[in-house]
């Protein structure tokens, strides 16, 4: 798993050694038949995706083209384990730039949902995921700001509905995943 | 039917010079066609050859020149092809030629004309980064040296007849269509730069110190339009910093080609090395994705650059090129994919590898000929290994880059090869060699 440090990925995890036992030379081909990861072999590591990646810019951890070449190389664990993949903001602009018509953003969703199957999430979509359920709502708003929206005669806020959300979240099965990863 | 002795030579590039010269020195007549006023091609626009740093002028002059005096070969320079019909040994070809205003006899190409001419317009030789008139020769040794005025642009100021003493302005000229019979058909086209504007991540055409492989090449000369000084052009300084990304819009499946235009990591080297050379305090990035540099010599060449010019090699395409309005001063973001840290670099001048596409004229052509294209626009080979020049219409050969990718060693080497198998064409119908 890429460690960060203080906005830098650590070297010595940077320049591991690879085994060929922790490489999937499967996953690829998993990936490659989930809608969204069709185009991942189409990848020659030109790099414009992390160049124009606005994360990548000021973090040292997240590196899209890394994500597609970990993913490559079928190194499953490390790549579903790995935190920086939650970094990506979804603006879609790796997509938009790469000359190999990679959608990189959306392999990068396909790892995210494969993660997610798998239990690594990280601690704080926990904590969203449960606001969510809940209260209806991922932000729980303050007091002090509905008491102001009062003041200011502005609408109240409408009330979050966690009983048919609770209903949806487990018809779909996420309340299973979220119940799973948290054993 | 009687069987032609003569051959027709679309394209008056290098390609096509050297097929017209190898057919007329076997005792061929040759018909040599060239769209512009001038032949002479892409390779007369280059400063210099790789990886022999040749001046390109200084080799290419002489077969220009040779084409020009060759009893056998008739230049139909300004002219176009219009119609084709027959089979080989016997085609049957309509030739327009475009008026130039100017008698080809009597110019003799002192250029009093062009002294006067009050327009001035973008020079399609430095690609649009110097002027000309409205009257002019593409460049200083263009063949036939006979002057052209450009319609479009002419002011009907009638100061060039007056100032001609040959008395070779003539505004009455008009369009003339030329029937020629030949025997065999030779194809050498070239090829045209990918839009770069597409690519707007880089800011062609948007920034002013964004420039393509071929202005570059302009700017480098000692014809262009700076006279060999390499400047800027936002605002005239001597470059400290310039970089070169390569692929823009070649090995691309969005917007762009699929193949590698196979030269422009060579040619990149190569003004790499140039700019060393002009000013020694310049550094220069090449941004490569792969360096496919597989010609003869061109591994070597590209080790010279690297240890004897400093010229830096970094694998990355940039995702961004950003320009500072104030100062016109580059900045490109890249990720150093071995180092695998995102970095971003202050240039002066930004060049762009545009991929190398056939003309998009050719298209026209190709339906005239009856010639099949492939999915990019190249002339399709009959037999991509074993009838490379060969093409779906007997009698008909195809050289150079209008074939597929190639550099100039390459397209010189084909060239003669079609010449050899459009030369076939006449033996086989005559019966027996030309002399």
């Amino acid at each position: 798993m890429l460690q960060v440090e203080k906005g830098g990925a650590k070297e010595t995890e940077q320049r591991a050694v690879l085994k060929i036992t922790d490489m999937d030379p499967k996953f690829k081909y998993e990936i490659s038949k989930i809608p969204g990861g069709e185009k991942i072999m189409l990848c020659f590591q030109c790099g414009t995706c992390t160049s124009d990646c606005p994360v990548a810019r000021f973090s040292g951890a997240y590196r899209p083209r890394q994500i597609i070449r970990m993913t490559q190389l079928g190194l499953k664990k490390r790549v579903l384990e790995s935190e920086s993949l939650w970094l990506c903001a979804s603006c879609f602009t790796c997509t938009d730039r790469c000359p190999q018509d990679v959608k990189v953003a959306d392999i990068i969703r396909v790892l995210k949902n494969l993660a997610v199957k798998e239990g690594y999430v990280p601690p704080v979509f926990k904590v969203l995921a449960s606001s969510i359920l809940d209260t209806g709502y991922a932000y729980r708003i303050p007091e002090m700001r509905i008491k102001k929206r009062e003041e200011l005669g502005l609408p109240s806020l409408p009330k979050g509905n966690p009983q048919s959300l609770a209903k949806l979240t487990e018809r779909i099965g996420f309340k299973k995943l979220l119940e799973a990863k948290s054993e | 039917m009687e069987a032609n002795k003569s051959i027709l030579v679309i394209g008056g590039g290098i390609a096509g010079i050297q097929a017209s010269l190898d057919l007329a020195s076997r005792g061929m007549k040759v018909y040599l066609v060239e769209k512009t006023p001038s032949i002479g091609g892409r390779m007369s626009q280059l400063d210099k050859t790789f990886p022999t740093m040749d001046c390109s002028m200084c080799i290419l002059a002489p077969k220009m020149i040779e084409c020009f005096r060759h009893p056998n070969i008739t230049l139909l320079t300004y002219s176009e092809v219009k119609e084709v019909k027959g089979s080989a040994g016997n085609f049957r070809v309509k030739i327009l030629k475009k008026p130039r205003f100017v008698d080809l006899e009597k110019c003799t190409g002192c250029g009093e004309c062009a002294q006067h001419c009050p327009v001035e317009v973008p020079n399609e030789f430095d690609m649009g980064l110097g002027v000309r008139k409205a009257i002019y020769v593409p460049f200083p040794q263009a063949v036939p040296l006979k002057y052209t005025i450009d319609d479009e642009n002419c002011i009907k100021c009638r100061l060039c007849q007056r100032m001609c003493k040959a008395g070779s302005i003539d505004y009455d000229q008009q369009p003339e269509t030329i029937d020629l019979n030949v025997g065999a058909i030779v194809v050498a086209t070239g090829f045209e730069l990918f839009d770069a504007r597409t690519r707007s991540e880089y800011g062609y055409g948007k920034y002013q110190n964004v420039l393509t492989s071929l202005e570059f090449e302009r700017l480098l000369s000692a014809s262009g339009p700076t006279g060999g000084h390499l400047l800027r052009l936002s605002d005239g300084r001597i470059p400290r910093r310039i970089a070169f990304i390569q692929c823009v819009g070649s090995r691309s499946l969005k917007g762009g080609v699929s193949y590698c235009s196979s030269a422009c990591c060579v040619y990149a080297t190569k003004e790499g090395i140039l700019i060393r050379e002009h000013n020694p305090e310049c550094e220069v990035y090449v941004f490569y994705n792969d360096l496919k540099v597989f010609g003869k010599g061109f591994q070597e060449f590209v080790n010279r650059a690297k240890d004897e010019w400093g010229v830096k090699y970094v694998r990355a395409l940039p995702g961004e090129v950003v320009e500072d309005p104030k100062t016109g001063d580059l900045t490109i973001w890249y990720e150093d994919t071995t180092e695998n840290v995102t970095k971003n670099m202050k240039a002066d001048i930004v060049v762009l590898c545009p991929a190398l596409v056939p003309r998009v004229a050719s298209k026209e052509l190709a339906g005239i000929l009856g010639l099949e294209l492939d999915e990019f626009g190249f002339m399709k080979s009959k037999d991509p290994l074993f009838a490379p020049v060969d093409t779906n219409r007997p009698g008909i050969y195809i050289c150079g880059y209008c074939q597929g990718p190639k550099d100039i060693p390459e397209s010189v080497a084909q060239a003669s090869g079609s010449a050899a198998r459009a030369a076939e064409v006449i033996i086989v119908a005559t019966g027996k060699e030309a002399h």
